[in-house]
């Protein structure tokens, strides 16, 4: 392990791995075990599956939101599976950026406000972020200035995913993870969203781990993983 | 973005319920402080009932009992004073001026007060305001009436109207019917129980008595009204005196000296300290008034915590935003917490506008109807600490949804389940 808490991996460190983690949903049997996985700093990892096939979960594990029932992960250099709860929430707010599918926005606060919200609650990454970081960022990956201060729900789905893009890059956080973020986009504006997105974690120098099931993708990415190699999911029938 | 804005936002998207909520609380507030003012009001209006007046003497009663029927016409005297003691205490050096009052009479419910002019002169309320009239002028007849406001509303009277006046204080009263009045002047409206009230001269009671004898009315006499004029009408008794004292410091040992009269056993009450003492006994009414106002702002929180708890499930996919955006339970709890509490606050702030945009439009009205002394001034200490009270209940009570919504964050996580 290094001294800034990512361990080594030959010349690039590690931004998160995943030993033997085992997590069966209790209420529908669905069960998840993934033997190994590990995303570099910087790294670009592509993780390619069907729908049911456990890419949520997967990124629930990581973010620490569900707890495995067995193995371990490592953010940096922490097992995360050891951490108390309050602990665990820090972690996630300084490690993760986060797009969802479905951009997650508040509709009520500005672009901008949408941009910030991730800095209110991280330590690390507000730190990171310079005064003007929010509107900076956004205008970077192509929002129109009069925009930035505009409600996130007046916003065009084109326009929201970019908020939900530079919501996840604010303050420069290690990992961003990114749920089938091009799904509602049409396929012009989603290679331009992937242009924007894959510019600006070369900035920031940040891992990406993203999933999706569009394998014309895989352009932008360093690595692409099919799920089932790393992870074995089953639904069994619930007494 | 700081959780106050958060909130303030959230509830802008929710301006609906929020408004209804807000307004809900701010009609409760405005009831608290409204009773508040009027209960006050109230208490200001009857502690002033009579002012001016050192000392009012009766014969031997309860200091509440002579306050009840000599300045609020209710019940009657036990004894009356005789004209003699009342004669002896007007001479005394102590007295300013002292106005006899001759109950027991009553015209249609009205009780019936025979007293002198100096009535409408001597007799203040409400610190230093005098008696005045809206028409015509005190008794020029000896069968001239004085009127309250009360009255002559009611009954649709005006100057030159006729009235009779019963024998005795019930309604089934046989009538001096041969004996008439007329209506010499209506007084403008007081508040107090001077505008339920039918005044007449001393001499005019001694003359509706003439020809009456243990309490009945004897035909044969029927004394010719001529007559009448011409007898000497001093009268033998009177109910009670109003008493003013040329140094106010010599009230209690004038108090003294008439509840020691030899004569006859009298009493002497100060005005202030019977009105503090009735007051008191009828003040439960107050309370009750204001408990039912607690209630209601009581029954405004358990709705603003309804209406939270019922936002929380259309709201759980906002928390979950917050959640993967880095927000703690802690955080998903405290943004309840405030919104609860800015909800509070602003019905609060909307309750008191309200009040005083109310007492500033309604005070004159109320004035003048129903002679309730309300004062358009700044919130008292006790308003204040209401209003802080409320703020904090409002805090506390959003502590019910926040643990509902800490506990559904901590389920939920970043995606809702259902």
């Amino acid at each position: 392990m290094s001294d800034d808490g990512l361990s080594g991996a030959g010349n690039r460190k590690t931004a998160l791995r995943l030993e033997n983690v085992g997590f069966v949903w209790p209420d529908t049997g669905f069960e998840l075990n993934v033997a190994d996985f590990t995303l570099n700093a910087g790294e670009r990892v592509l993780l390619i599956g069907e729908s049911g096939a456990g890419k949520s979960t997967l990124l629930s594990l990581i973010c620490g939101v569900l707890r495995p029932d067995a193995g371990s992960i490592h953010i940096g250099g922490t097992d995360i599976t050891a951490l108390r709860s309050s602990a665990l929430d820090r972690v996630r707010a300084d490690t993760f950026g986060i797009i969802f599918q479905m951009f997650n926005l508040l509709p009520f606060a500005s672009a901008s406000e949408n941009v910030l919200l991730p800095l209110r609650f991280a330590r690390t990454r507000k730190a990171d972020a310079p005064r003007d970081a929010a509107s900076d960022l956004l205008i970077r990956l192509g929002l129109p200035e009069d925009a930035v201060h505009a409600k996130a729900g007046t916003l065009s789905v084109g326009q929201q995913q970019r908020v939900a893009a530079a919501r996840a890059l604010i303050g420069s956080p290690p990992v961003v993870i990114a749920d089938e973020p091009t799904s509602a986009l049409d396929s012009a504006t989603a290679a331009e969203f992937m242009a924007l997105l894959v510019q600006e974690m070369t900035r920031s120098n940040a891992a990406l781990l993203m999933v999706s099931h569009d394998e014309r993708l895989s352009v932008h990415f360093d690595r692409v993983v099919p799920l089932d190699t790393i992870a074995r999911s089953t639904r069994k029938s619930v007494a | 973005m700081s959780l106050l804005r958060l909130a303030f936002l959230s509830l802008l998207n929710r301006r609906g319920t929020a408004f209804l909520t807000v307004f809900c609380i701010a009609l409760s507030v405005a009831l608290l402080l409204g009773v508040e003012k009027v209960r006050n009001g109230a208490r200001a209006s009857f502690a002033s009932t009579i002012s001016g007046t050192d000392l009012i003497v009766g014969s031997r009663a309860g200091d509440v009992q002579l306050l009840l029927y000599s300045v609020f016409r209710i019940g009657d005297a036990t004894n009356n004073v005789t004209w003699e003691s009342y004669q002896e205490i007007a001479k005394r050096p102590e007295v300013d001026w002292i106005v006899p009052m001759s109950l027991g009479d009553s015209h249609r419910g009205y009780r019936v007060v025979g007293t002198t002019p100096d009535f409408f002169t001597r007799y203040q309320y409400r610190k230093d305001r005098a008696l005045r009239f809206s028409s015509g002028v005190a008794f020029d007849d000896l069968f001239d009436a004085v009127i309250g406001a009360d009255v002559a509303d009611a009954l649709g009277y005006s100057v030159g109207s006729p009235l009779v006046v019963a024998h005795g204080t019930a309604s089934t009263g046989s009538g001096h019917d041969n004996r008439p009045f007329r209506v010499s002047g209506i007084l403008e409206r007081t508040g107090t129980p001077v505008d339920k009230a039918v005044h007449v001269s001393l001499e005019a009671i001694e003359a509706i008595h003439v020809d009456w004898r243990s309490g009945a009315r004897v035909e044969a006499l029927d004394i010719p009204e001529a007559r009448v004029r011409a007898m000497d009408l001093t009268p033998k008794t009177v109910t009670a005196a109003l008493v003013g004292l040329k140094s106010r410091i010599q009230a209690f040992r004038f108090q003294r000296y008439i509840n020691e009269y030899e004569a006859e056993p009298l009493t002497a009450i100060l005005p202030g300290v019977a009105l503090t003492r009735l007051w008191s006994l009828v003040g439960i009414a107050e309370r009750a008034l204001s408990a039912v106002s607690l209630m209601v702002v009581f029954t405004a929180l358990i709705g603003l915590v309804s209406t939270l708890l019922a936002s929380l499930q259309e709201r759980r996919r906002e928390m979950a935003i917050l959640r993967a955006n880095g927000a703690r339970p802690l955080h998903i709890a405290g943004l309840l917490i405030t919104e609860s509490g800015l909800l509070t606050l602003a019905g609060a702030m909307l309750g008191f506008a309200f009040v005083y945009i109310g007492l500033l439009g309604l005070t004159p009205w109320i004035n003048d109807r129903y002679g309730l002394s309300l004062e358009i001034d700044l919130p008292t200490a006790y308003e204040w600490a209401i209003l802080a009270g409320i703020a904090g209940a409002g805090f506390l009570a959003g502590i019910i949804p926040a643990w509902k919504a800490y506990r559904t964050s901590l389920a939920d996580g970043m995606t809702i389940r259902s």
